[in-house]
């Protein structure tokens, strides 16, 4: 058993230079996800409205089809694949759920450090598999820790 | 949080329920509910150690095991 797991202590996490911090999302921040989704992403009943036109009778029904089973579980729930890909499919809404898990263990960071931390993701995949691993609960060890950083400075 | 969908197919995390489990079942006030991991809710769910006088112990971690707890519990659907 792993003790500071099941406390959901926060994980140094090197990337890009830094050492950052993050933890398992609470069930709170969990809906604060699921509630962005819910308010900026259109709804699958509505995304299909106005373009249906042109398509074979056969490919409505299915596009229909479609947008019924995921308006059944809409917003998506977390854990789901289409809630993650719903989420992170959007570069605004990747942006809010990184902005979620950095400010929670560093307070002081800002929209800057967000996209900093954005584009050294797009250059790390090991590390952001790490960093989505551990904030959804899916961690598992990884031995890739070559890179020492610094703790995170805000205005760096 | 396992992808449901990976593995066994249990449909989305019925969150409803898994709140509703650890407000009624376990006593957690509602206030802190919010504060809970995923992983953290199933283990104080999780009754399936007897060694455990008070129902913690293994950890869960897959949708599917949770629809076992909610099965112990008698909260299936």
């Amino acid at each position: 058993m792993d003790l500071a797991q099941t406390l959901n202590l926060p994980v140094e996490i090197p990337i890009g230079g830094k050492t950052l911090r993050f933890s398992e999302f609470t069930l709170q921040e969990l809906a604060q996800l699921q509630a962005w989704i819910k308010s900026h992403v259109v709804h699958p009943l509505d995304a299909i409205k106005g373009h249906l036109d042109g398509f074979s009778p056969e490919d409505r029904d299915r596009v229909i089809a479609q947008a019924r089973a995921e308006a059944r579980d809409w917003p998506p729930s977390p854990g789901s694949r289409a809630f993650s890909e719903t989420l992170f499919s959007r570069p605004d809404g990747l942006r809010f759920a990184m902005s979620l898990a950095l400010a929670k263990h560093q307070p002081t960071a800002t929209d800057r450090d967000v996209k900093w931390l954005l584009k050294a993701m797009n250059r790390d995949e090991a590390t952001t598999k790490r960093i989505v691993g551990v904030l959804f609960g899916n961690d598992e060890p990884d031995d890739d820790e070559s890179e020492d950083g610094e703790a995170l400075d805000p205005k760096g | 949080m396992r992808q449901s969908g990976e593995g066994q197919s249990a449909g989305p995390i019925r969150f409803d329920l898994l709140v509703r489990a650890l407000v009624r079942k376990a006593g957690v006030p509602p206030s802190e509910v919010g504060a809970l991991t995923f992983r953290q809710a199933l283990n104080i769910l999780d009754d399936s150690d007897p060694s455990d006088p008070h129902a913690g112990g293994r950890v869960l971690s897959s949708p599917y095991e949770l629809y076992d707890v909610f099965d112990h519990l008698g909260w299936s659907q």
